[in-house]
């Protein structure tokens, strides 16, 4: 199901940005987001033949990665584009803050992703394993 | 540098759809998967603890795009005002029905934060969607960097408005309900059965919604 569907989305996208697809052939963060995707793919393919279920979660999560990557990469720099003129599209940099504020920026944000990251080994190892309703009683004192 | 932070940008940006697609598709398939109040317990407990977790990435992205490319935030927050809400609103009024939802043992309370937990998890879906739709095809911004859509006017537009945007919301739909988030957010039970019924109703419901969207393009 998902095959036909994305080729209908990859399509309409073409119709719609015929110049995103001749970029994407020409970068290299392109391919390996669709190299992604096609290993993901058969990774999940194989999970759902094998009812592996951590296999299946992992395919289907580096699908949507692969997929992701693949977009961004072809979009840049353009970040919000113009259906008016192409020379009103916003790129990411004429968006971007100063050169002292992007500096700036590498310090703080470390530490916001550290604080991320730590919720993330906290979370995960709280509620390791199987889903509980006796446990997991969020919603229902 | 500017690369740099596009790809700290869209890393957030993926750490976040790709967490909280199970969280669309648990709350999208909460009335299919689950059929008596012990099932939908089970449908809230298995993200009950993990949506707001995974919000925390929604929140780092929008910061860090306010902080390194304001220009885009504030085109993109005039331009996009009630989709914006919308989203604001839907990511609220799940929360709510979450936290409160198990609050008062009657049936009627607990109908009718099911049934608010089920609509602003779809809808989510769709509007996250049809921004994926709008970075796609573009916006008509000016040389001002001044643009207004009005999300329910571009709906009414035939072929070049919702079908356009409504194709990519396939990506975000497939996401919530394919197998792999299924795996842990729905088949993450102790209840066999369920589990099983959950991955059947899934493609089902992906069927339907897959057909609509190509007769809504062909027909």
């Amino acid at each position: 199901m998902a095959v036909p569907l994305f080729l209908v989305i990859s399509v309409e996208s073409h119709a719609v940005r015929p110049n995103v697809f001749e970029r994407a052939i020409h970068s290299p963060f392109c391919w390996f987001g669709i190299t992604v995707t096609v290993i993901a793919a058969c990774t999940l393919i194989s999970g759902i033949s094998a009812h592996h279920e951590l296999r299946t979660f992992l395919g289907s999560n580096f699908i949507l990665i692969g997929l992701l990557t693949t977009g961004g990469a072809a979009i840049f720099p353009v970040m919000l584009y113009s259906t008016l003129d192409a020379e009103n599209s916003m790129t990411a940099h004429s968006a971007a803050a100063t050169e002292n504020s992007l500096r700036l920026a590498l310090i703080w944000w470390p530490l916001g992703l550290a604080l991320a990251v730590v919720y993330f080994i906290f979370i995960s190892r709280r509620y390791a394993g199987k889903v509980s309703v006796r446990r997991d009683t969020q919603g229902y004192y | 540098m500017i690369a740099l932070w596009y790809a700290i940008i869209s890393f957030m940006l993926v750490i976040y759809i790709v967490l909280d697609g199970r969280n669309f598709g648990a709350g999208m398939l909460h009335w299919l998967v689950a059929r008596t109040p012990e099932e939908r317990r089970q449908v809230i407990a298995a993200i009950g603890p993990l949506w707001l977790w995974h919000e925390v990435w929604l929140v780092g992205f929008g910061g860090t795009l306010v902080a390194i490319f304001p220009r885009l935030m504030a085109s993109a927050f005039a331009g996009y005002y009630l989709a914006l809400f919308l989203i604001l609103w839907s990511l609220i009024l799940r929360g709510v029905s979450i936290e409160v939802g198990g609050h008062i043992d009657d049936r009627l309370w607990q109908g009718f934060w099911d049934f608010v937990f089920v609509f602003s998890n779809f809808l989510l879906a769709v509007l996250f969607g049809v921004a994926a739709g709008n970075v796609a095809r573009g916006v008509p911004i000016d040389g001002d960097g001044n643009f207004l859509h009005a999300i329910l006017h571009e709906f009414q537009r035939p072929r070049t408005g919702w079908v356009d945007r409504l194709v990519h919301d396939i990506h975000l739909y497939l996401r919530s309900c394919d197998p792999g988030s299924s795996r842990w957010g729905l088949s993450h039970f102790e209840d066999r059965r369920l589990r099983t019924r959950s991955q059947l109703e899934i493609y089902e419901v992906s069927l339907g919604y897959g057909g609509s969207v190509v007769s809504c393009h062909f027909g």
